[in-house]
């Protein structure tokens, strides 16, 4: 069988693929697959049927309606990429049926990969509401966005990516409800990626965004299927990576990264009063050090008198000037949290004490920086933490506004402020304005914004996504 | 895929209030006292009604032939020269204002906020942004006033309530002491402060009209009316004869920071300006739009809006850190007899236009095409329902 020979010349380690030879009539039959990947019981079974499969006339389409009980399975047209695509598919795990005298391949899906078990995702747990979360296993991703969304309408839409690791990526989407040119936007640009592996979901990431150099991201992603369920509902596009536990979602508005999944599993009067708690730490967060430092240099005379004093007691003595002295705070704090993060588990907990405590406690007795900019700079640090999703972006702009506070006072504040408003604006995101619904202004969709109404309200899906059925619900 | 790249009617409505308010309160109120003194509300009452018979062409226009542009009209009605030259005046007025507003934030900044400041580094940002927010479209604009322009209502509320107690009504009388002259004087000797509403000759054709629209920017010009009115009447029935205080402009700024217990509370009036100010390089964003558009018509370019920008904004740069960074020449070049020359054309121009529409095109058949679609829609689909509601 040279056809067989020519695929497994292809790999380099030959001895990988293992081949089953069995007859079906007169005719040979070959079987290859790749033992690592591929289930062994399955393709048992697949011979085994193969075996006591009887026809006159063989033909791909019959072995694959009659022999083979594996619901994925596919037919490789024969052509110049057939070799190629049957490679691709016995390294992804399946078994490729090669008969004698048959230009076709037959894949049959038998692919057995190692996964881990669901479990709540670290990076958004809840107190009420859904822990399960998405792993690294594409099927079983799909699978429980589609136990979650039973319709018919819930549209899957795979495609292979990496010229190497030939990742497979799923679009998924309701037909009914998302716009079509959304989710064709979406094909096209994946159609056009060509690289060798795909890491993450974010390696194909910036193909996704309308502006890749941006700081700021304009592709959502969750690790929760209850959040991809409400987004797919809303009529956005989720894309699947397999090897990703986190899942794509366009368009993308800035709010999104506000609303936290557990709002909804909340009193709505305590939800909308935690997002304008976050929305207001968010703005501390990033313009509080600016500000304070703007104050300090230029602007003394905005403190009130008695406040001023107490200020103007704790300063006193400091050998730096409070741009210098807020910058260092800052590079303190990114230090530890960087080697927090990085640090192991059982050391991490006492470097935080000794970096955060003793630190920082330390330098204020020893007079090196004062203690109102370490409390700004922790209000600051613990008031981004409020949107985890954001937490480098905003960091960088803290940065950013503490240095032009510090060179030019509220003037380059109210211009930079500007400045990245005027940014913001000009962002879109798959047909919807970055800053909406509050530019350009939907009303109707700030039940879900800055605050959040009783999903009994909401009768309709938010206009700043682009849908084709705005009705959300009757009544 | 994108959105049409137009600004909306809730946009336009802002920017209307915008345009009336920026300048006119942050700048205007001060200069008109020295001339006026008490009597300053009455000038703010004529300018803005004079804005507002600007304002009503250009929402004509809009309404009646709503996909035309100001060029467009002027071409067509006037041949490409006299429209070019049209066009090089009205932009030679968005420039001057540039300067002026650019002068006005320079000393607002080098006298109320900052002990030393460094103009030649500190324009260097203003620049950048009006570069960044006439780099794309208007629809840049129209968003943008959509956030600031609360902003901004908000923060003219409370230096009102800041300055209001307590009031004395009885400090505004005599009523016109020294006769209508003054009222007359302040009118003619500030023209280039107050005459704001022609810029936006520049959003027509590209407004998203809905019935909405016009009522909204009469509703939004009407509230900033009552703004700048009662601005100096409260300036006045609270300080009384404040003229004496006042150097150039930013009134309030120093009413504020004079007003009793500010040294107890701190200076957090400021802040709010600095709000405020945010109004304002949003008008210069406008005005510099106006020049932009101007220039690319007269030159004839197309597509390369980026080299205009940048050589508008080294023009501005240049005279801002040299000629009009000086308080006097700023204002002796301004009330001097340069407003008689470029003055004009933008006072006149709206109604100019607005004749120019009437006489050469038919009103649009269906300014308000989506919304009547809708409707039809609509009847349509509940004249199919009612016979299975009906069984």
């Amino acid at each position: 069988m040279k056809r067989a020979e020519e695929i497994v010349k292809k790999f380099a380690d030959r001895a990988c693929v293992t081949e089953r030879e069995l007859k079906i009539g007169k005719k040979s039959v070959r079987v290859l697959f790749k033992s690592a990947v591929a289930d062994a019981r399955l393709v048992g079974d697949l011979v085994r049927s193969l075996e006591r499969y009887e026809e006159r006339e063989l033909h791909m389409e019959g072995l694959m309606r009659n022999a083979v009980y594996v619901a994925e399975s596919a037919i490789i047209k024969p052509g110049k990429r057939a070799a190629d695509e049957a490679v691709s598919a016995i390294v992804s795990g399946d078994a490729v049926v090669i008969a004698e005298g048959i230009p076709e391949f037959l894949e049959v899906s038998t692919r057995d990969y190692v996964t881990r078990s669901i479990t709540e995702p670290p990076t958004s747990t809840v107190t009420f509401g859904p822990r399960e979360g998405f792993i690294e296993d594409l099927r079983t991703n799909l699978n429980l966005i589609s136990r979650r969304l039973k319709s018919p309408a819930l549209a899957v839409k795979r495609t292979k990516i990496g010229r190497i690791s030939n990742t497979e990526v799923a679009v998924v989407y309701l037909d009914n409800v998302a716009a079509p040119e959304v989710y064709q936007s979406v094909l096209d640009r994946l159609e056009k990626i060509d690289i060798d592996s795909v890491v993450d979901c974010h390696t194909i990431m910036p193909y996704l965004e309308e502006n890749p150099l941006s700081m700021f991201a304009q592709v959502g992603v969750s690790e929760k299927p209850d959040v991809v369920e409400a987004k797919l509902s809303e009529g956005r596009v989720a894309i699947f990576v397999d090897g990703s536990p986190l899942i794509m979602t366009v368009p993308f508005i800035l709010l999104e990264d506000y609303q936290n999944s557990e709002d909804y599993y909340e009193r709505p009067t305590f939800s909308s009063f935690a997002r304008k708690i976050r929305l207001i730490a968010v703005f501390l967060g990033i313009v509080l050090p600016g500000i304070y430092v703007a104050m300090q240099t230029f602007h003394f005379d905005i403190f009130p008198l008695r406040f001023m004093i107490t200020v103007m007691t704790a300063v006193n003595g400091i050998p730096f000037s409070p741009l210098p002295e807020i910058l260092f705070v800052i590079l303190l704090f990114e230090v530890i949290k960087e080697a927090s993060v990085r640090m192991p588990r059982a050391v991490g907990m006492a470097m935080s004490i000794v970096g955060g405590l003793v630190l920082g406690d330390t330098a204020v007795k020893a007079g090196i920086i004062s203690s109102p900019a370490v409390m700004i700079m922790a209000l600051s640090s613990i008031a981004i933490y409020t949107v985890p999703n954001q937490v480098g972006t905003l960091s960088l702009l803290r940065v950013m506004f503490t240095l032009l506070g510090g060179l030019g006072g509220l003037y380059f504040l109210s211009l930079s402020g500007l400045a990245l408003l005027i940014y913001l604006c000009n962002i879109n995101v798959y047909g919807a304005s970055y800053l909406s619904p509050l530019t350009p202004l939907m009303p109707g969709d700030l039940k879900d914004a800055f605050y959040l109404d009783s999903a009994i309200r909401m009768k309709k899906r938010p206009k700043a996504i682009p849908n084709i059925n705005r009705v959300r619900r009757g009544g | 895929m994108d959105q049409p790249k137009q600004v909306s009617a809730k946009q336009f409505a802002l920017i209307v209030f915008l345009a009336a308010v920026a300048i006119q309160l942050f700048m205007l109120p001060g200069l008109v006292m020295r001339v006026t003194g008490r009597d300053s509300y009455m000038v703010m009452f004529a300018v803005m009604l004079l804005e507002g018979v600007n304002l009503f062409f250009i929402l004509a226009i809009l309404k009646r032939n709503p996909d035309k542009t100001c060029f467009q009209i002027l071409t067509d009605c006037a041949g490409k020269i006299a429209a070019r030259v049209i066009a090089v005046l009205f932009g030679l007025f968005a420039f001057f204002k540039l300067m002026l507003i650019i002068g006005e934030i320079h000393m607002f900044f080098a006298e109320a906020v900052f002990e030393e400041f460094s103009w030649n580094i500190m324009v260097l940002p203003l620049l950048m942004i009006l570069y960044l927010a006439v780099r794309k479209t208007l629809r840049t604009i129209g968003r943008l006033a959509e956030i600031l322009v609360p902003l901004v209502f908000i923060s003219g509320v409370t230096m009102c309530v800041l300055l209001t107690p307590p009031i004395e009504f009885v400090k505004l009388l005599p009523v016109l002491e020294q006769g209508p002259a003054p009222v007359f004087e302040s009118l003619w000797q500030f023209p280039v402060w107050y005459l704001d509403m022609p810029f936006l000759l520049i959003f027509l054709g590209n407004v998203k009209l809905s019935k909405k629209c016009v009522p909204g920017s009469v509703v939004t010009f009407v509230l900033a009316t009552v703004m700048v009115v009662v601005m100096p009447l409260v300036l006045y029935s609270t300080h009384s004869d404040i003229r004496y205080l006042v150097n150039y402009g930013h009134n309030a700024s120093r009413l504020t920071s004079h007003s009793a217990e500010m040294q107890e509370f701190g200076r957090f009036d400021i802040m709010l300006y600095c709000l405020w100010i945010l109004g304002i390089f949003l008008h210069m964003c406008i005005t510099f739009s106006a020049l932009i558009v101007s220039a690319e018509y007269v030159i004839g370019v197309r597509g390369r809006r980026r080299t205009v920008n940048l050589c508008a904004l080294a023009v501005v740069y240049v005279l801002s850190v040299t000629l009009f960074m000086r308080p006097d020449f700023l204002y002796g070049f301004f009330t001097g007899p340069i407003r008689l020359v470029v003055v004009p054309v933008p006072l006149l121009l709206p109604l100019f236009l607005f004749i120019c529409a009437r006489v050469k095109y038919k009103p649009h058949p269906s300014p308000y095409h989506h919304e009547i679609d809708k409707r039809r829609k609509k009847t349509r689909h509940e004249t199919q329902k009612a016979p299975s509601q009906k069984g």
